[in-house]
């Protein structure tokens, strides 16, 4: 049986901080959506190969060189990148520290 | 200038013939958006100045006698998971709220080299993830030919700002729907590309295996100009084809003898008691038309359909649990929390996703589960093999499926919120498609008033074609539509 416990394992896989409520909430909408999508139980999928993408199924290389048009529009794009950080020191992205005493 | 009959050719006729310039166009429908907006919630930013800007050159083009592409100083609207270089771009999220594009995206791209006009970016379920526009975190939008009603989504900005003549298309994101179910709903003409026929880069990403941007318009020809200018390989998504091109002149050419070898297949699985009934018999009617056109229909069997919604909500929420991790606070949108980076991660996601992306994440991370992996996300992509055999099976003897779009026109706000699953099985005609990466369309059954309203609600048919086999989904619906337009006007 899913429980308020289980949703906090899946919330802190995903790092999404949730209220007891919301907890409660999840728990309820699981089950309807569990109970829905245990149908597919019911088909024999005996010998049937997994259907991992959209239609191709071969992987594609570019060459390996550079684009030169490409890394021009990648520097300039750079600075748009930077002012999109939530917080930059001097082009760099700034965070957080990692390690803490 | 009538900007009731606005559309891709008539812009283009009316600019060269300079009937009215690029500028008058732009001006007039900016002020329409600015007088009308805020009872319908279209758009979420409005780029008025780049618009006027892009008129403008357009005007000087015609002056100079310049070749003027057929979207040249056409308006178009974009869905708000499309990036535009230094435009704001949520996805109808809070967590993306004060963001901006650092680039373009290869549609936008490809419409800013042709002079297209860009309106503005539309409102939408955040990230892409409703059926009803409710899950916008900003504003709902309202259905114009009944505000009562939702317009479907999660295109639903998209679907609105082209029923009302904001613009005369618009771009949407499809993942399981989200583009023939609000075109359905607002009675306009939604076309899902064929998997790898239009670029994804600059789409917000949501479910990889299944995205796609799809064009909507009021009519075929406008759709069908839009997909011309969006469509074709690009070097910076590897899952574009490289050997596909689409010409709109393709679906012109398209005669009343290239109907009349066709076989429509109706698959009796679709048609079952879950139809409300205006639906049934609108779309008994379009099949009724269809077969005056000498079109031969034959029923056929799908036989995995009733698996089809329970696949994609265990392929969907794992591929979004994957790809929503990027909004963190880190380099994204707005920072939450402090100190410790845990604690951003937590705060930033916890108060910047609203519960249906939540749920999905969450889902997600069920389902990709050890214990639940093989259970669930390696059953349904096994079942998802079958959905896409049965299509293959089924298109050795027709040329294409008919459907209803939706089981029942656009419903009231607040009726399925409270529960998901009632939610999801709007999108149960729609999602089979994505699954099999097929191309299909959806028109509505009748010519319906324009500006929308007092002649019912609209209902939509969708038909499936085969891979990259666009041009003919656009020909039956353009001439479907052509035969309802003259009953109509009797």
């Amino acid at each position: 049986m899913l429980t308020a416990k289980d949703i906090q394992h899946y919330a802190d896989l995903g790092r999404i901080r949730l209220s007891s409520a919301e907890k409660a909430a999840l728990v309820k909408d699981f089950k309807t959506i569990i109970a829905y999508v245990a149908k597919l139980s019911e088909v024999n999928t005996d010998a049937v190969l997994p259907m991992n993408g959209g239609v191709l199924f071969f992987n594609r290389f570019r060459d390996d060189g550079v684009d030169l048009e490409r890394k021009t529009e990648k520097m300039n794009e750079t600075s748009q990148i930077v002012r999109g950080f939530p917080e930059a020191h001097e082009g760099y992205l700034k965070v957080p520290p990692v390690f803490t005493d | 200038m009538h900007l009731e009959e606005l559309s891709v050719e008539y812009i283009h006729h009316g600019l060269l013939a300079k009937d009215f310039s690029a500028t008058e166009l732009v001006e007039a429908l900016l002020k329409y958006i600015e007088d009308r907006d805020a009872e319908y919630g279209a758009f979420l930013h409005v780029m008025a100045d780049d618009s006027l800007k892009t008129a403008r050159e357009v005007d000087l083009n015609i002056a100079r006698g310049d070749d003027l592409p057929m979207l040249a100083g056409v308006p178009i609207a974009l869905k708000d998971n499309i990036v535009v270089a230094q435009h704001p771009t949520t996805a109808g999220s809070r967590i993306l709220e004060h963001y901006q594009g650092a680039y373009d995206a290869t549609v936008v791209k490809r419409l800013k080299a042709s002079r297209a006009v860009l309106m503005g970016k539309t409102n939408m379920d955040e990230f892409a993830m409703g059926s009803s526009g409710e899950n916008s975190a900003f504003f709902p939008t309202k259905n114009p030919h009944d505000t009562t009603r939702v317009p479907g989504g999660s295109s639903s900005g998209s679907a609105v700002a082209v029923a009302l003549g904001d613009v005369v298309c618009a771009l949407g994101s499809e993942t399981g729907g989200s583009v023939r179910q609000p075109a359905s709903f607002c009675g306009l003409v939604g076309l899902k590309p064929t998997y790898g026929a239009v670029s994804r880069y600059g789409l917000i990403a949501m479910a990889s295996s299944l995205d796609q941007i799809a064009p909507l318009g009021r009519t075929t020809m406008d759709v069908a100009h839009a997909f011309e200018g969006i469509s074709g390989f690009d070097t910076l998504d590897g899952t574009t084809a490289r050997e596909y091109t689409f010409r709109a002149e393709a679906v012109k050419k398209f005669s009343l003898e290239s109907l009349r070898g066709l076989t429509i297949g109706i698959p009796k699985e679709y048609f079952t008691d879950g139809i409300a009934q205006e639906t049934r018999t609108e779309v008994d009617a379009a099949i009724a038309l269809l077969k005056s056109f000498h079109i031969a229909f034959r029923e056929i069997s799908l036989p995995h359909t009733e698996y089809a919604l329970a696949c994609y909500y265990i392929i969907m929420p794992a591929e979004v649990s994957s790809n929503l991790a990027r909004f963190d606070g880190i380099r994204f949108g707005a920072r939450k929390g402090g100190a410790t980076l845990l604690d951003v991660y937590e705060t930033t996601r916890g108060e910047g996703f609203g519960r249906e992306a939540t749920r999905r994440i969450l889902l997600g991370n069920y389902v990709l589960s050890a214990g639940y992996y093989d259970a669930y996300y390696l059953k349904a992509q096994k079942v998802r093999a079958l959905i896409a055999e049965d299509f293959a099976r089924a298109f050795r003897d027709v040329d294409m499926i008919l459907t209803p779009a939706t089981p029942t026109p656009a419903f009231k706000f607040g009726e399925k919120t409270q529960d998901p699953v009632a939610m999801y099985l709007s999108d149960i005609f729609t999602v089979p498609v994505n699954l099999a990466g097929l191309p299909a369309i959806t028109f509505p059954t009748r010519a319906l008033n324009n500006p929308p309203g007092n002649d019912g609600l609209p209902v939509g048919v969708q038909l499936i074609g085969k891979h990259f086999d666009e041009a003919t989904l656009l020909g039956v619906s353009r001439f479907y539509e052509e035969a309802v337009r003259v009953n109509k006007s009797g």
